[in-house]
């Protein structure tokens, strides 16, 4: 009893104590950028490396922090352009296998499942079940559903069965709030370290969001967060959805897909797979820059044979303001 | 007569008693059923309306035992037979002349409740009932008058005065006559300007009062010398001076320092104007932060240095660059407005013509050039101060929309025009300045994103709709959802609990602890079982009573709590314990009573406790009205079925005594809670009430598990294996 008491009292006197012991955040803004190099063909070019290639943003030459391609393992860039492992802790060690946000890609799908997919509805729940079979290993998916809400169908994991799972969970809704859906997924996805891409599966119309395109757009944009589009529309039914899904895509960093058929979405999912797959990842933390507002960013090829590549990346970022 | 039943059925006390006399049963009766009776048999079962069930729910008797009749017969007589709009009913209209009791104008108001069409003179009668219910005084019957008079156009303006007993009948007038001053102005923007400006001070003035940041004593007054400089607007400069006295009248009302910057005031007000330092406080502040840096607004200190600094150029002197820099900079931070109208439809006819005219002259502000221009003209220089009208216009809108902002609001911080682009014109010509506040333009990706539309009187229901659908179901979305969400997002955003005591709390818990004695008594004892039931058949259907009379008959127990909402709970234990002798629990009920009987008196606790019920009962005021819950009807009465269910604040309070939770944390705990609450609810049917309460008690017993966790972790954390 008298321990027990004891052991109250110091309880007491020791939260006191962590309560009075002040806290300091510290707010490191690391910029985390995918790009895809293709020759003039489309053809994936691989095997760069940092010394092939060097960023700007406004301007301003960055120093690259960590490299990586594909779903290898990053590798930090030492100040002298040497390239060393990153040693993986022990908490990122399961089952003998290394799970870490920064290896591989993380993937959210977002799946429209309102009344306007109810008739494509089952080949589109396939497509997806077969994308994500396909991904590699490294890779984690999540699977949201949204009609007027979104829902956590199956939250980001390695485990594929549990994600098909989840995607095997959906019913067809109402009305398609597509943009606030895709703000509620971009703030998920924001919360998750190293490399994440969104694909939406839609057919574009929406008639419930409140939220306008273009603020998603600058929410993925500033989070460097790339969405890849895929509309089970033709391009020229609904030129409204289109232009904005285009519009989207390409200012992230992603790209947008038309495809009416099954064949076609897979051939569309297959694509994003070779992206995520031939992409390279830079961070770095930006150097000094008086610009608060939205910064450019460049990837230009040093060397003379690479200046006729083509580099697919987002154009830039608005330093955070912190939600 | 089915109807006619349920109406009466779920009242008591004196008005029940009045109505069910059997001469006047018969003669209301005969009012709603008619001389028409076809289709017969083919009219359909459904029932018609609300209003019988607002009627009879919200009816009051006089000392004399008759019904009230706000500001007279006489005025109800006029309203009959000289409506300005035509008549309401022909028949009624030759009747009116011969109306000698308040019987006469009931038995009209139960005979329009058989019509299809709006039943206006009695939603009248309800708002200027409710106005009165509280009032010291009646209201004048001139003022009730004008009031039933400009119902039409200005009755979502009402609100305010249902909630603030105090203001005068003068005052109301002035309010009124105000409005019309403002109509007046030609000129949309101006209107814009002066209605926004106008508006956004009242809705604070109504905060600021709602938690006694300025005195019942002084709310009457300070409201008037608001409206004062609105009464005769002529340009954007006296727009400006208007709002900026409006603010010095609000912080001057409520006590604010000299010393303390007026942005900073403002905002402690909003956020409560209390002088705690807890981290809730702390927090709700950095919260209001954050949405007015994301809606980009500019303070007030800005503004009205500016200001002066401009009145001071007029005189002569120079314009200090490092202020006009200052907004200069927030100005180019204010994005172009999405182009959401094609070519042909850019028109004074279409919604968001004017807030795009709004923001684009905000973005176009040179003050230097300004100054420039008009710098050979004193009057002009004078007026320099007017181009800062709208952007005052903005950041009073701002901190109302800040202080109704939803729990997982995400508009609010992602589109940085939201504040600015709340139209207070809409279309031309339409009149939407003073009428309820709408969502608008959802949907569609060309967009530029919803916006609300129409006056700021109901603003808190309208953000709670915009942001509703940000909340992510655990499950399907519920089929009471869209009903449900935007009312239970209310009674978490308009309640604050910085003033309740822990004491306040325990009179709660202590209530639900009690009413579980209750049931389990029950369950082993007829006679406690008989009175149980008899007192829960005043709150709870008959078919709910009858199926926890089976199981607490079978003895259990646990599924009979389960069908007996917390709102029931205390009211089963409040209404028992007064004469329960021989339970502790009851016994801790009477002492806390004699101990501190202003603290816990029924006005007390339905204040803290109640939720808001615009549409029942015409003002956001929390109260309990312990109302059965109403059933699902048609139109607007799908919204009272929400505002009938008031058992969230009670179970939230139970739980927050149970876990030792000060009051002050539930500014911020509960609108998390009432996230997790919604976003778990599964309902199978409209009225499918269990499922909400099977959500709460989720939400209920994680909050108990953390609880019981958090000084265990605690522990371990400091102890490590530590055994003993």
């Amino acid at each position: 009893m008298t321990t027990r008491l004891a052991v109250a009292s110091g309880l007491v006197a020791a939260l006191a104590l962590a309560q009075d012991r002040p806290t300091f955040r510290v707010k490191v803004d690391m910029v985390v950028l995918s790009f895809q190099v293709t020759d003039s063909k489309g053809r994936y070019i691989n095997g760069l490396k940092p010394k092939d290639f060097r960023i700007l943003e406004d301007g301003i030459p960055e120093k690259i922090a960590t490299f990586g391609e594909g779903s290898r393992p990053p590798v930090q860039v030492a100040a002298d352009g040497t390239l060393r492992p990153i040693i993986p802790s022990e908490e990122s060690r399961t089952e003998g296998r290394v799970v870490d946000a920064f290896i591989g890609t993380n993937v959210f799908v977002l799946f429209d499942t309102s009344n306007y997919m109810y008739r494509g509805f089952v080949y589109a729940s396939d497509a997806i079940a077969d994308f994500i079979r396909g991904l590699d290993r490294a890779d984690s998916v999540a699977v949201y559903t949204y009609s007027k809400n979104l829902k956590r169908e199956a939250p980001l994991t390695h485990e594929r069965t549990d994600a098909i799972f989840g995607l095997r969970q959906a019913v067809a809704g109402d009305d398609s709030a597509l943009y606030n859906c895709l703000l509620l997924t971009l703030r998920d996805a924001a919360k998750v370290p190293g490399r994440k891409v969104i694909i939406v599966f839609s057919n574009g119309p929406d008639n419930a969001s409140m939220v306008a395109p273009s603020d998603v757009q600058a929410v993925a944009e500033d989070e460097g967060i790339p969405i890849y589009v895929i509309s089970t529309n033709e391009v020229n039914k609904d030129p409204i959805s289109s232009q904005v899904f285009k519009r989207i895509s390409q200012r992230t960093g992603g790209k947008s897909y038309f495809a009416k058929t099954w064949q076609k979405q897979v051939e569309a999912f297959e694509s994003i797979r070779e992206d995520l797959g031939n992409s390279y990842t830079v961070t770095y933390y930006p150097q000094p820059n008086p610009n608060e507002g939205f910064r450019k960013i460049t990837v230009e090829l040093l060397t003379d044979a690479a200046k006729k590549y083509r580099i697919q990346c987002r154009p830039g970022y608005r330093p955070r303001g912190g939600f | 007569m089915a109807s006619y039943f349920d109406a009466l059925a779920r009242i008591n006390g004196p008005v029940k008693d009045y109505l069910t006399e059997p001469e006047r049963l018969k003669r209301f009766y005969t009012a709603i059923r008619g001389r028409v009776t076809s289709p017969g048999p083919a009219r359909p079962v459904f029932r018609a309306n609300t209003d019988m069930l607002l009627l009879t729910t919200r009816l009051r008797l006089d000392p004399d035992g008759k019904p009230h009749l706000p500001g007279g017969m006489e005025v109800w007589k006029s309203l009959f037979m000289n409506h300005p709009a035509g008549k309401y009913d022909a028949k009624l209209t030759h009747a009116a002349p011969n109306w000698r009791e308040p019987d006469d104008v009931l038995e009209a108001l139960f005979g329009l409740c058989r019509k299809a069409v709006e039943n206006e003179p009695l939603k009248i009668f309800m708002a200027l009932s409710d106005m009165e219910r509280n009032r010291a005084a009646p209201l004048q019957t001139a003022t009730v008058e004008r009031l039933a008079r400009d119902y039409k156009a200005l009755s979502s303006q009402y609100a305010l005065f249902s909630e603030a007993p105090t203001v005068s009948d003068r005052t109301i007038v002035q309010f009124l006559d105000t409005i019309h001053s403002v109509n007046q102005v030609h000129d949309p923007l101006l209107k814009a300007d002066a209605a926004g400006s106008m508006q956004a001070l009242a809705a604070l003035w109504l905060i600021f009062e709602r938690q006694g940041s300025i005195s019942p004593g002084d709310a009457d007054a300070t409201l008037a010398h608001v409206l004062d400089p609105f009464e005769k607007i002529q340009n954007e400069r006296e727009v400006f001076d208007a709002g900026r006295s409006g603010v010095k009248t609000l912080l001057a009302a409520a006590h604010s320092p000299g010393n303390v910057s007026p942005q900073d005031r403002m905002m402690d007000l909003v956020a409560g104007g209390v002088s705690d330092n807890s981290d809730a406080h702390q927090q709700v502040i950095e919260d209001m932060i954050r949405i007015f840096e994301a809606q980009k607004l500019i303070s007030l200190e800005t503004l009205f240095e500016l200001a002066d600094n401009l009145e001071s150029v007029s005189r002569g002197e120079k314009l200090n660059t490092a202020l006009a820099a200052k907004l200069a900079s927030r100005i180019s931070e204010i994005q172009l407005p999405r182009s959401q109208l094609t070519g042909a439809e850019k028109n004074s006819l279409s919604y968001g013509y004017w807030t795009d005219r709004h923001i684009e002259a905000q973005r176009k502000l040179n003050l230097r050039a300004m100054i420039d221009k008009s710098a050979n003209d004193a009057q002009k220089l004078k007026d320099l101060r007017g181009a800062l009208a709208p952007f005052l216009r903005d950041t009073l809108v701002g901190f109302d929309y800040i202080h109704y902002a939803p729990p997982g609001a995400q508009v609010l911080h992602t589109n940085p025009l939201f504040v600015r682009s709340h139209d207070f014109i809409g279309i031309q010509n339409a009149n939407e300045t003073w009428k309820a506040t709408e969502v608008f333009g959802t949907g569609w990706p060309a967009n530029a994103g919803g916006r609300l539309v129409g006056s700021l009187a109901s603003l808190p229901y309208a953000l709670a709709e915009a942001e509703q659908n940000f909340l992510i179901p655990t499950r399907e979305q519920a089929l009471i959802w869209g009903d449900l969400v935007p009312q239970m997002i209310l009674t978490a955003v308009i309640p604050r609990w910085w003033n309740v005591t822990p004491l306040q709390l325990h009179w709660v818990g202590v209530h639900m602890a009690y009413a579980e004695t209750l049931l389990a008594e029950s369950a082993l004892d007829p006679e406690r079982r008989a009175q149980v039931l008899a007192t829960l058949s005043s709150y709870a259907q008959p078919a709910r009573v009858n199926r926890v009379g089976r199981m607490l008959m079978a003895g259990d127990v646990g599924a009979a709590e389960e069908n007996v909402v917390p709102s029931e709970m205390y009211l089963l234990a409040d209404q028992l314990a007064p004469g329960d002798r021989d339970t502790a629990l009851a016994a801790d009920i009477r002492r806390i009573a004699a101990q501190a009987p202003e603290q816990v008196s029924p006005r007390e606790i339905s204040r803290i406790f109640g939720t808001p019920k615009p549409m029942l009962a015409n003002t956001y005021q929390p109260e309990l009205l312990n109302l059965r819950t109403f059933p699902t009807l048609m139109g607007y009465s799908s919204r009272i079925l929400a505002e009938s269910w008031e058992s969230n604040l009670l179970y939230y309070g139970a739980l927050a005594d149970d876990t030792y939770i000060r009051p002050a944390e539930l500014n911020v705990l509960i609108p998390q809670w009432t996230q997790e609450t919604v976003e778990r609810i599964f309902a199978t049917h409209l009225e499918d009430w269990p499922a909400l309460l099977r959500s709460l008690r989720l939400v209920g017993d994680g909050v108990r598990e953390k609880a019981r966790k958090a000084p265990a972790a605690a522990a371990d954390q400091l102890f490590g294996g530590l055994s003993h």
